[in-house]
């Protein structure tokens, strides 16, 4: 259900944008025309606490990419290296095929939006966002005329003459945006940039800034923590876990094809069970029943793997099914057309089912039901992934 | 035993902190006087000799520092409820005192070690403790010795090394209308002075705003020649300083220092306790020993050898006594009229 | 219900406030108008006012005030942005290097100035041994040497605010300004410092209000031939016991150190400047 808000990003916008550069990127030469932002081995630590280890990825011009992951995760230390407020231990930066590492943050032609976005206090709206310009001398007939057409972009031109504590917090981060896109950046950086807003807003924001930046055509990075706007904004994303890429990739990539464990479980809803590999084709779960999948474990016999499968993919059945796993209803949430539902096994594990509402009788609170999964979509992992 | 600190002890005792220095003395036991002394040596020496004999008669006897003429003001400002119960004062202040009506006449026959006073220390306000000797204090390591006070600004080895005060101070006033003498006024007339300091301002070396800064600058090398009373500097030869006292040769000033008992005084009868501990031979003694070495007014106590030094019967009797009288006629001019003429 | 019942708990501290500040100054108001004959009258100001060496007195202490301001804030911004910058061992040691001199008592720092600026002290020496002066010399009983002193004994009270504000200021607007391309020095004009501007401020109120009634430095630094407020008035008390006089002069001095003060705090209650508080 989390894929359906793709759908409302404009195709276009997508089909402009360069292919990815996958997984291997790390490591793969850089042609110094290649347009974008490309990040090589990037490795950081805080007082000998590893905090990226080897970070690399492209992001082609003009795309949106979501740096995701965990707080502490490194998202934002990476942020802060693309931005030059931080210079990493070792990695290099190319943007637009410009080397960035000798470049200090106020010549490296990068806008960012900070978290709580901040706004100079003592100054106004059109000085704030006037600030980046006056610092690269432009002459003042620039200025004003760049800062009326900023402030029309962001929607905010009557309120020039306010300063940052008189706007909502969406108008300050209107303000935030403009200031930053005001100097006509090579790349833009975001660092949870919706986070401080109520969700009616965040969703509003959103929209108007993947509009915007469709006007705009910016290579655009942006830090999140929320899945879901994450798939809003971005066409790319780049999954990070304890200071390393776990995965890049689309939305829909990163949803169906899972290259951990961790990513399955982080994005979306994964229900997971352990199990034991008894053939090519098989496998016993831990709960009984012995799952056949026709795509077949990558892992040899008798290996211990964890097997996920999405809400989506679990089908409810009589407790008596052949090949079901037996569990207990606990409770039930309409969700739209869809009813999610939780459920426990006999062993204490939680899993949740989503079904159609109007499919299949209706149970009660500790009744007893089967499970059957959908073994076209199962994942598998190695049992010592789990994270 | 146990400290019990529950909130009202807390606020009980917080709010008697806050409240002690309004009731100074209410606050304090029966027994107890505040008498003052002036700051530095003598708050040290009467705290550490007097106060004890004194407390031997039961009579706990607390030193405030405070200059001769900072007594008067307190006293001024709060007549009828007294800040001190016993002041230390010259006579210059007694007879400012004794106009006001600010002071007790005593009774000498509750004054045990009274018959034991030189005559001249037998004043009808109470007794001198000592009698200051003063002159001019220098250190024969840089400077010769002055012979007198107009030496020292016309000597040019004395060129930008002497320190002097102004009319705040005894010691200075003294030398002041001393100086005034010698150039034709007088007690009555200090303009000589005033034009003097205004035609010599920059041969003097510092003019500084109390004798226990002088002691200091000199301590550091600053100056090394200062107006000084005999005390002065035996206080700073026991720190291991050399310096030396000239008697000018115009005559050495004396200037007697007098315990007084002030009018509405808590309790009479710990001032005279603490009167006699002042006077006795016990502690003349004492503070005729280094580093004091007060010249004793009490007839048992010898001159001790650092006070034979400076000072011998002759020098006291050919010592010279100004006019305090004529002095606090004038001194409020004086005062204005220097700070006018020293100012930067 | 809560602001009526607010009013009661800081009623004793109204009532202190009355006794011991507000009643004092009243005293102190009355007597400053009162003349030699105890009818009301103007004369103690007029003689004041009409005595040039006295006026002049008041200005070099207004100027005074003004230059150990001066000098704070050469000394003391700088100190404040090495904090900004430091690691935090060293702000420890900054924080801890600045509040010493608060910890000892004036009277001891003022001593302790007088072996620093005397003609044997480390300046005279080393400006010697330097060659940047021919003979040793005295910095004691000059106005250098107390505005030297002043700005020592003073400098916490405008270091301290600077720190407190700088502790709790949001790095990310010197990050933002950074990268709209902002160099150190724009970065500390147009972000850092009117950050620190109410902080500053503040400092300058107590450092001027402390630099022009600081008694006992005065007096021993600078001597008597540097004259100030509070010795004149302390002489008009003490040695010439003009009290009628004496409250007028404090009230003068009250008067115009406030409307330097008021006018600081009013500049700091501006829009822009409130915004950053």
């Amino acid at each position: 259900m989390t894929l359906l808000s793709r759908s409302e990003v404009p195709a276009a916008q997508a089909q402009d944008r360069a292919p990815l550069q996958n997984t291997d990127s790390a490591t793969a030469p850089v042609s110094l025309s290649q347009a974008g932002l490309v990040l090589r081995r990037i490795s950081h630590s805080f007082s000998g606490t590893p905090a990226l280890r080897d970070v690399g990825f492209d992001v082609g011009a003009g795309q949106v990419v979501a740096l995701l992951g965990p707080s502490g995760c490194g998202k934002s230390t990476l942020l802060r290296a693309i931005a030059g407020l931080l210079v990493p231990d070792r990695g290099e930066i190319f943007l637009d095929g410009q080397n960035l590492m000798s470049i200090p943050a106020r010549k490296r032609s990068i806008g960012m939006v900070f978290q709580n976005y901040a706004l100079f206090p003592h100054l106004t709206v059109a000085e704030n966002v006037a600030y980046g310009l006056i610092s690269h001398r432009r002459p003042r007939a620039e200025v004003n005329a760049r800062v009326s057409e900023m402030l029309r972009l962001v929607r905010l031109e009557d309120y020039a003459r306010r300063l940052p504590r008189e706007l909502s917090g969406g108008q300050q981060q209107r303000v935030a945006v403009a200031r930053a896109l005001a100097v006509s950046p090579a790349a833009l950086l975001l660092d949870e940039p919706f986070g401080a807003l109520d969700r009616a807003l965040r969703t509003e924001l959103q929209d108007e800034f993947v509009r915007m930046q469709a006007d705009v055509g910016i290579t655009t990075i942006m830090v999140t923590h929320d899945q879901e706007e994450a798939q809003t904004v971005a066409d790319t994303l780049v999954v990070m876990n304890a200071g390393r890429v776990e995965q890049v990739g689309s939305p829909e990539d990163i949803y169906d094809r899972p290259a951990s464990l961790f990513v399955n479980r982080f994005m979306g809803h994964a229900n997971c069970f352990s199990a034991k590999v008894t053939g090519a084709h098989t496998a016993a779960l831990a709960a009984g029943p012995t799952v056949t999948s026709a795509r077949g474990f990558a892992f040899r016999p008798g290996s211990d793997v964890i097997l996920t499968a999405r809400p989506e993919h679990v089908r409810l059945v009589a407790q008596n099914d052949a090949g079901a796993i037996s569990a207990k209803w606990v409770r039930a949430a309409p969700l739209a057309h869809m009813l999610s539902v939780d459920l426990i096994t006999p062993d204490g594990t939680l899993i949740k089912a989503l079904v159609n509402r109007h499919d299949g009788p209706r149970y009660a609170p500790g009744d007893a039901v089967g499970i059957l999964l959908d073994t076209q979509n199962l994942h598998v992992f190695p049992a010592a992934s789990k994270t | 035993m146990t400290l019990r600190l529950n909130r009202r002890n807390f606020v009980l005792g917080s709010t008697t902190l806050l409240a002690a220095p309004f009731i100074p003395k209410l606050a304090r036991a029966s027994n107890s006087i505040v008498a003052a002394a002036f700051p530095g040596t003598w708050e040290d020496a009467f705290r550490s000799i007097v106060a004890p004999i004194a407390a031997q008669s039961g009579v706990d006897v607390t030193i405030a520092p405070a200059l001769a003429q900072d007594q008067v003001g307190r006293m001024m400002a709060s007549a009828g409820s007294p800040p001190y119960d016993a002041l230390l004062v010259s006579p210059g202040q007694t007879a400012m005192l004794e106009e006001a009506g600010l002071i007790e006449e005593i009774d000498p026959s509750r004054l045990e070690n009274w018959d034991l006073l030189i005559e001249s220390a037998k004043t009808p306000f109470g007794p001198h403790v000592t009698v200051e000797v003063n002159g001019i204090a220098y250190n024969p390591e840089t400077v010769p010795t002055p012979s007198g006070y107009l030496d020292l600004f016309e000597n040019p080895a004395f060129e930008g090394r002497a320190a002097w005060i102004g009319f705040g101070s005894n010691t200075a006033t003294m030398a002041w209308v001393e100086l005034a003498k010698l150039l034709g006024g007088g007690a009555d007339n200090m303009q000589p002075v005033f034009d003097l300091l205004a035609e010599k301002i920059d041969w003097i070396g510092a003019i500084a705003n109390s004798g226990n800064a002088q002691q200091t600058m000199y301590q550091q090398g600053e100056i090394d020649v200062f107006m000084a009373s005999t005390g002065n500097v035996a206080r700073l030869r026991s720190l291991g300083l050399p310096c030396n006292f000239a008697h000018p040769q115009s005559g050495s000033p004396a200037i007697p220092v007098a315990i007084h008992m002030t009018k509405g005084a808590s309790n009479p009868d710990a001032v005279y306790a603490y009167m006699d501990a002042a006077i006795s031979t016990a502690a003349q003694s004492q503070l005729a020993e280094p580093p004091t070495g007060y010249v004793p007014t009490n007839s048992e106590v010898p001159f001790t050898d650092l006070i034979r030094e400076f000072v011998t019967p002759e020098t006291l009797a050919n010592a010279v006594y100004p006019d305090w009288a004529a002095i606090n006629r004038n001194r409020a001019e004086w005062t204005a009229e220097f700070d006018r003429v020293v100012a930067l | 219900m809560l602001r009526q019942g607010g009013t009661a708990f800081i009623l004793p501290m109204m009532v202190m406030m009355v006794l011991c500040f507000l009643a004092p100054l009243g005293v102190l108001a009355v007597a400053s108008i009162t003349g030699p004959d105890g009818q009301v009258s103007l004369a103690n100001y007029r003689q004041f006012l009409d005595d040039s060496f006295a006026v002049g007195v008041l200005w070099n202490t207004i100027f005074l005030g003004l230059k150990v301001v001066a000098a704070v804030t050469l000394l003391g911004v700088p100190i404040a942005l090495m904090y900004w910058h430091a690691g935090p061992r060293w702000r420890t040691l900054i924080l801890i290097a600045t509040l010493l001199p608060m910890l000892t008592s004036n009277v001891v720092r003022t001593f302790a100035w007088i072996v620093i600026l005397g003609r044997n002290g480390p300046i005279s020496q080393s400006m010697v041994e330097l060659g940047l002066s021919p003979r040793p010399f005295s910095l004691l009983f000059t106005e250098t040497g107390l505005i030297m002193a002043l700005t020592q004994i003073e400098l916490p009270l405008l270091v301290l605010p600077i720190i407190a504000v700088l502790a709790t200021a949001d790095r990310r607007l010197v990050d933002a300004a950074e990268m709209l391309g902002a160099a150190r020095w724009r970065c500390f004009l147009t972000v850092l410092l009117p950050m620190m501007t109410p902080a500053i401020f503040a400092g300058w109120v107590l450092v001027f209000a402390s630099a022009t009634t600081s008694f006992v430095t005065h007096s021993v630094i600078g001597g008597a031939r540097l004259i100030y407020m509070p010795q004149f008035v302390y002489r008009e008390v003490g040695i010439l016991f003009q009290w009628p006089m004496a409250a007028a002069i404090s009230f003068l001095l009250l008067v115009s150190t406030g409307a330097v003060m008021i006018a600081l705090t009013l500049l700091a209650r501006h829009r822009r400047l409130a915004a950053c508080a």
